[in-house]
């Protein structure tokens, strides 16, 4: 059974559209404009325990409204959703218990007292035996290679020691869902890879289910089987990353490398060749064909030049996502 | 939310306040005394013969009156407790709030009592130095039943300032900004408690209404019981007002809370 379940999950949120300037603002204090937003529109998918799931998308797509109304922060206004067999924005305590929510964008721990003071408040309000507490302490502490740190102020920790306070306090409590938003965001490359290391040995021992946002590409690659793809506020795909290339890469690239010695009057050139070219000299050439005229683009190389090897590729799907990310949509991959 | 959470809120919202130490003590003691010292001059300019005072106050009286206030309405409502919780729904911070197993009501308010905890040392400071250098006036007769009534007067108008201020500052689902509404409470609830003037030196006419009104048990009731000035049949009546002015401003607390969660969209993250 899913540990995670959501059914047409909607939310809409009303704004008030502010004009810029001076008359406008005077205008503003008698009428202001509604803006009605659809943040979220009929979200719906299960997630098993174990997974982590990589939810995708473009700025103001629905993710973190989605995260939000999961984790019981913001209601739906419409649909339903269960986690752990709750509705969450009932916030029972039980739920609550084992529900944790990182905010990469937002400190959650008190920025004037040290993480270990943070640590033993959060260990009273999940009412945390000693025993386990300790244990837990040790294993994340170990884990994310914190020392001393624990007894520095949060706010005189660097941005990568704040997020692994961060991690730590929300794992303490052993959570059976983990909703991880941008949780590397800022973070430079070491302390990323370190925390995408912790999150699949977290996940290896405790087998929690996991939601990740995030814009970075590695991560998401690293992390997830498993992609939930968000376009303004509607979940477009819902699959294995592989099948996201299938879906959203109508390209693959075909790199041959030329026989050498070979008269250069016998080499190809870019009109003569069967796609679109990407790089071309005298010892190969990179091409962007089709995904169904790979094989006929490919025997056209063979047959018409001096081709020593030939190779097959997906475009990079870091590439593709991010295109998904500007764009909103994929358009002709033009890498 | 258990007790023992409950104390280490409390605790550790103490603690953090007491490591800022200029602040503590140049805005809290220093703050403390130059309002005294102001409040103790205008008086001191309008009293120009002696006698008794309307409201049957000595000028000793009313200067333990103002010291009382200063010091005990800091335990009633300090700065901490007026838009914490506006401030939290306005930043998206209430969200890390609504993750906690735990009530969030009850949690604002273990902080709140624990930012309120480094003022007993300033009422021992400030104490003392009135009792060593300002006479005690004779008409004053403190008794332990007396101070038991205030200080069980004084628990009570730190749940209900709070339960009111709670109440406004819900306010924040609609609108950005609730600290001019708060601001304005503070002085209503100053001007109608008794913590600018005695409430017995405003007109008869007005004496009903300050009695049903809830702020006369922020500030003057509570120091009114100390000073011995209530009788134990007004203090009974006095507290079963401000009890129910505090289950009144609850319920509504709970509809309010309610419809703004509804609405409430996290903002920040």
């Amino acid at each position: 059974m899913a540990i995670i379940h959501a059914e047409k999950l909607s939310r809409t949120f009303t704004v008030h559209e502010k004009q810029p300037g001076f008359l406008a603002s005077v205008r503003s204090l008698i009428y202001r404009k509604k803006i009605i937003k659809q943040a979220v529109i009929e979200a719906s998918f299960d997630i098993d325990e174990g997974e982590i799931v990589g939810l995708v998308g473009a700025n103001g797509a629905g993710k973190t409204t989605l995260v939000k109304m999961l984790a019981g922060i913001v209601h739906p206004t419409a649909g339903t959703a269960e986690v752990l067999g709750h509705q969450p924005w009932k916030r029972s305590n039980e739920l609550r218990r084992r529900i944790a929510l990182i905010m990469g964008q937002k400190a959650s721990l008190w920025w004037d007292l040290p993480a270990a003071d943070c640590f033993l408040l959060l260990k009273e309000i999940y009412q945390i035996e000693d025993s386990d507490y300790s244990q837990r302490l040790d294993y994340l502490c170990q884990a994310l290679g914190i020392g001393d740190e624990l007894h520095v102020q949060i706010r005189r920790l660097s941005l990568g020691e704040r997020m692994k306070m961060e991690l730590i306090s929300t794992l303490l409590h052993a959570p059976k869902v983990v909703f991880l938003d941008e949780p590397t965001i800022g973070l430079d490359l070491t302390a990323q890879r370190a925390i995408r290391e912790f999150l699949l040995q977290y996940r290896e021992d405790h087998k929690p289910a996991m939601i990740l946002t995030s814009h970075y590409m590695d991560d998401i690659e690293e992390l997830c089987e498993r992609i939930l793809l968000m376009q303004k506020g509607r979940i477009v795909f819902d699959g294995a990353l592989e099948q996201v290339m299938e879906t959203y890469s109508p390209n693959k690239i075909l790199t041959a490398h030329f026989q050498s010695g070979v008269d250069p009057e016998r080499l190809p050139t870019a009109e003569t060749l069967p796609g679109q070219v990407l790089a071309l000299d005298a010892d190969h050439v990179r091409l962007q064909v089709p995904r169904d005229g790979v094989t006929s683009s490919a025997q056209q190389l063979l047959v018409s030049f001096p081709i020593a090897d030939i190779t097959i590729e997906e475009v990079e799907i870091g590439s593709v996502i991010e295109q998904i990310f500007r764009d909103g949509h994929v358009k002709d991959a033009d890498r | 939310m258990k007790v023992q959470l409950f104390r280490h809120v409390l605790s550790i919202e103490a603690r953090k306040l007491m490591s800022y130490r200029i602040d503590f003590w140049i805005n809290s003691v220093l703050g403390s005394l130059a309002q005294f010292l102001l409040v103790y001059s205008l008086w001191a300019a309008i009293i120009v013969e002696p006698g008794e005072l309307k409201g049957g106050y000595s000028f000793d009286g009313i200067v333990l009156y103002y010291v009382l206030v200063i010091l005990l309405g800091r335990l009633v409502g300090n700065s901490f407790s007026q838009n914490d919780v506006s401030q939290d729904i306005y930043d998206g911070t209430l969200s890390r709030y609504l993750l906690f197993p735990s009530s969030y009501f009850v949690f604002k308010y273990a902080q709140r009592l624990g930012a309120t905890t480094p003022t007993l040392v300033q009422i021992a400071v400030l104490g003392l130095i009135y009792l060593l250098v300002l006479p005690f006036p004779k008409e004053v007769q403190v008794t332990l039943t007396s101070f038991t009534m205030g200080v069980m007067a004084l628990f009570v108008a730190s749940l209900l300032f709070y339960s009111i201020s709670w109440l406004l500052q819900l306010v924040a689902f609609w609108a950005d900004n609730v600290w001019s509404l708060v601001v304005m409470m503070i002085f209503v609830a100053r001007l109608l408690g008794g913590a600018m003037i005695p409430l017995a030196m405003f007109p008869d006419w007005s004496q009903t209404w300050l009695t049903v009104l809830p702020f006369r048990y922020f500030y003057g009731f509570p120091v009114d019981t100390i000073m011995g000035r209530v009788s134990p049949a007004e203090w009974s009546q006095g507290m079963a007002i401000s009890i129910l002015w505090f289950f009144l401003t609850m319920a509504i607390s709970r509809i309010v809370w309610r419809r703004g969660m509804l609405s409430y969209s996290g903002v920040g993250i």
